[in-house]
C-alpha cells in the first residue's frame, strides 16, 4: 500500500513559486493498476516522482510499505535511494538508457554497486530478456535498437530488482500505436502478476487500461472522489 | 563482458575520447617533465660519480694560488703546491681509511741551454703515490698486481729513484713510442714501462705521461710537494670535520670537491635539481590540476543526464562518486604509465647526447697540449628508477582524483528529479 496524504510540491522559479502539487492524498493499494491523467503541467509526473522517492515533497507524506510503513520524507538520501533501488522500478518516455552499455549491461545497471546482486542476478536479466524477446539484441547498444525494444530493455531493467511498484511516465510516448499496444500489454500482465503499476499519461486511451483513474489539473485531484473506478476493472 | 566499475569508468573514457585524452595529455606531460627532469638529474649525479669514483676518493682537496710565471716545468693551471708531509698526520685519522697526493705538471720543451723550443708541444705530467694505488689518478689491477688501465707493459716498479713513464695510448700514438722507448720531459729520459688506456672516462688529475711522485717532485724542483690530495674516509667519517682540519693545516682558501661538490660546480646541475625543479614542477602540477578539474566539471556538466538515470535507479550519492572517481583513477594511471615512458624517453634521448664537463682546476692542460684533457663525461646511462614510477603514477593519479573530487561531489549531491527535468 502507498498512502500520499496532503502532499504539495513547490518550486522556485526565478522569483516565481510554482505550486506543481497542491494537498494531495491518494491511497494506491499493493498490486493494483492506476493511471495519473491529465494535461502536461498538471501535476502527474511530480506525483510520480513523489511515490518513487525521486524527489522530497514541500509539505504532507508518502507512506509506504518497507514492510514496515515508513514516510519517504524521513528516509536519508542513502536510503531512499535502496527504496529506489529494491521497491520501485521505473519506466520513462525517453526510455533512458546508457548509451554506452549494451542491452545487458543496461539492464544489470541498478545492481552494479552491490557486487554479489550483480552475478546473481545475471541469469535473471537473462531470462528477462528471453521473455521480452530480446536475447538476440543481448549485446547491442542502444542506438542500434527500435523505441519498441528500447522501451522494452527500460522495463527489464525496471524489473531486475523485482520491485513491488512500478511507475511509468508516458511509457508509450514516443511509440506507435501497435508498439504502444506491446508496451500497455506488458504493464498489465505485470500488474496480473502481484505488481503495482501506477502509469503517468495524459493519453486517455492508455489511460483507461488502468483499473483505476486520478484525474489532476493544477497539481489538485480534480474528481471528488479522487480515483475513478472502471466499469470493467475487477 | 561482465559489467563493473571498471567496465563502466572505461566505456565512459572511451565514449569521451577528446576530453579524457586532452586530460591524460596534460597530465602524462606532467609527469613527464618532472620524471625526465628527475631521470636526468640522477644520470648526470650518477656520471659525476665517475670520475670520483675512478680516484677511489671521497674528497679531493686542491689548494688555488696565483698564475705563476713561466718555468719549463711548473705546476698545471693556477694551484699551489701542498708539502707531503700532511699526508702522514692525515693517514693516522681514525676517519680516514686512505690518504694520498699526486703532482700534475706541465713539461715544456726545452733545447740543451734551457730556452723554450717552439717546434715541440708541452707534456702534461703526473706524479702518482706509488705507496698507496688505492687512490689516486691510476689504479692498480687487484688481479693482476698492476694498474687496471696498463694494457701493454707494467706498472712503474717501486724503485723510484728509476726514471720510467707510462704514458697513454694516444700520447703514445702521436709520438710514435713503444714501451721500452725513452719520453723525453724537460731535459731527462724516461723509458717507458707500459702503455696505459684511460678510456673516454674524466679523470682527476689526468695525464698523459705518468711518473712516479718523487720523480715528478725532482722535475719540479721544489721539494717534496703535491697539488692534489685524495681521501677516502670511513662510511662514518663526518666530513664536516675533515674539511676543518685539512683548512686547519693548510689554510682557509682550500678547493675541497666531493661528487654533489663537482655537480654544482660542473654545471649547476643540483640547483637546477633542489629549488628549480621543486618550484616549476608545483606550478606544473598547479597548472594541470586545474585544468583537469576544469574538464572534470565540464564532463559532468555533460552527463546531468546518466547521472540522473543512475540515481533513479538506485544509485547512492557515495556510489556516483566512486564511478567518477574510478574514471579519473583510470585516467591518471594511464597518464601516469604514459608520462614516465615518455620522461624517460626524453631522458634518454639526452644521455646519448650528453657532454659534461669537469671543472678544469681539476685535470688542467695547457692550451697548446698534443692531446686533449680528460675532462668530458660521457657515461651518462639511465637507470630503471622504480620510485620515479611510482612517483609519477602516484602524482598523476592524486592530481587526476584531487581535479575530480568537486565535480564528482556535485554530481553526487545532484537530485534525480533535477537531473531527470534536464533530459
Amino acid at each position: 500500500m502507498i498512502r500520499i496524504e496532503n502532499i504539495s510540491k513547490t518550486y522556485q522559479k526565478g522569483t516565481q513559486t510554482v505550486s506543481a502539487l497542491r494537498e494531495v492524498s491518494v491511497d494506491i493499494p499493493a498490486g493494483s493498476f492506476y493511471a495519473l491523467v491529465g494535461r502536461s503541467g498538471s501535476g502527474k509526473s511530480t506525483l510520480l516522482q513523489m511515490i518513487g522517492g525521486l524527489d522530497r515533497p514541500t509539505g504532507g507524506h508518502v507512506w509506504v510499505e518497507l514492510p514496515k510503513e515508513q514516510d519517504l520524507a524521513t528516509l536519508s538520501r542513502d536510503d531512499l535511494a535502496l527504496y529506489r533501488r529494491r521497491h520501485v522500478g521505473f519506466i520513462f518516455q525517453a526510455f533512458n538508457l546508457l548509451p554506452t552499455l549494451t542491452v545487458l549491461e543496461n539492464i544489470l545497471v541498478p545492481v552494479v554497486p552491490e557486487k554479489k546482486r550483480c552475478q546473481e542476478k545475471h541469469a535473471f536479466a537473462l531470462e528477462l530478456l528471453r521473455q521480452f524477446e530480446l536475447k538476440e539484441r543481448a549485446e547491442h547498444l542502444p542506438a542500434e535498437l527500435s523505441g519498441g525494444e528500447q522501451q522494452r530493455v527500460a522495463i527489464a531493467r525496471a524489473l531486475i530488482n523485482d520491485p513491488d511498484v512500478i511507475l511509468a511516465d508516458e511509457p508509450t510516448g514516443e511509440l506507435d500505436t501497435q508498439t504502444a499496444a506491446v508496451i500497455v500489454g506488458l504493464l498489465k500482465k505485470l500488474n496480473s502478476e502481484g505488481k503495482t503499476i501506477v502509469l503517468a499519461t495524459h493519453d486517455l486511451g492508455l489511460a483507461r487500461q488502468a483499473a483505476k483513474l486520478v484525474h489532476l489539473e493544477d497539481g489538485k485531484i480534480v474528481t471528488p472522489a479522487a480515483t475513478t473506478r472502471r466499469k470493467d476493472a475487477p | 563482458m561482465k559489467i563493473n566499475w571498471i567496465n563502466l569508468a572505461w566505456r565512459e573514457l572511451s565514449r569521451r575520447k577528446t576530453r579524457a585524452l586532452l586530460s591524460i595529455l596534460g597530465m602524462g606531460l606532467c609527469v613527464a617533465l618532472l620524471v625526465s627532469i628527475l631521470t636526468i638529474s640522477r644520470a648526470v649525479e650518477r656520471a659525476f660519480q665517475g670520475p670520483m669514483s675512478q680516484a677511489g676518493a671521497d674528497l679531493v682537496v686542491q689548494k688555488p694560488g696565483p698564475p705563476c710565471a713561466w718555468q719549463p716545468v711548473k705546476l698545471a693551471g693556477s694551484l699551489s703546491p701542498v708539502e707531503t708531509r700532511v699526508l702522514a698526520g692525515l693517514r693516522q685519522d681514525r676517519e680516514v681509511i686512505a690518504a694520498s697526493g699526486s703532482l700534475q705538471l706541465w713539461a715544456f720543451p726545452v733545447d740543451e741551454s734551457g730556452k723554450p723550443n717552439q717546434s715541440r708541444k708541452p707534456v702534461v705530467v703526473t706524479g702518482i703515490d706509488l705507496d698507496d694505488l688505492r687512490i689516486g689518478p691510476v689504479k692498480p689491477n687487484k688481479d693482476k698486481g698492476a694498474c687496471c688501465e696498463v694494457f701493454e707493459g707494467d706498472l712503474l716498479s717501486h724503485d723510484t729513484s728509476k726514471r720510467e713513464a707510462l704514458v697513454t695510448r694516444e700520447f703514445a700514438r702521436i709520438n710514435g713510442l713503444k714501451v721500452g722507448d725513452a719520453v723525453r720531459l724537460w731535459k731527462r729520459d724516461f723509458t717507458v714501462t707500459g702503455l696505459i688506456d684511460p678510456g673516454k672516462l674524466a679523470r682527476i688529475a689526468g695525464a698523459e705521461v705518468y711518473v712516479s711522485l718523487p720523480q715528478a717532485q725532482e722535475l719540479y724542483d721544489h721539494g717534496p710537494v703535491m697539488d692534489t690530495l685524495y681521501l677516502k674516509l670511513r662510511p662514518e667519517a663526518d666530513p664536516r670535520r675533515i674539511e676543518s682540519l685539512l683548512k686547519e693545516k693548510l689554510g682557509a682558501d682550500l678547493t675541497i670537491t666531493t661528487s654533489s661538490h663537482l655537480l654544482t660546480q660542473a654545471v649547476g646541475f643540483e640547483v637546477l635539481q633542489k629549488s628549480v625543479t621543486q618550484a616549476f614542477g608545483l606550478v606544473v602540477v598547479l597548472t594541470v590540476l586545474l585544468l583537469v578539474a576544469k574538464s572534470s566539471a565540464a564532463a559532468v556538466h555533460e552527463r546531468t543526464r546518466e547521472i540522473g538515470i543512475l540515481k533513479t535507479v538506485g544509485w547512492k550519492d557515495g556510489e556516483v562518486r566512486r564511478l567518477l572517481l574510478t574514471e579519473h583513477f583510470l585516467q591518471g594511471l594511464i597518464a601516469g604509465i604514459g608520462g614516465f615512458l615518455l620522461g624517460t624517453a626524453v631522458g634518454w634521448i639526452y644521455a646519448q647526447t650528453a657532454v659534461i664537463k669537469l671543472p678544469e682546476t681539476l685535470n688542467k692542460y695547457p692550451a697548446c697540449a698534443e692531446t686533449a684533457a680528460p675532462l668530458a663525461i660521457v657515461n651518462v646511462r639511465l637507470a630503471f628508477e622504480p620510485d620515479l614510477l611510482l612517483a609519477g603514477l602516484a602524482l598523476s593519479v592524486v592530481i587526476s582524483l584531487a581535479a575530480a573530487m568537486v565535480a564528482a561531489k556535485k554530481a553526487s549531491f545532484l537530485s534525480p528529479s533535477e537531473a531527470l527535468r534536464q533530459l
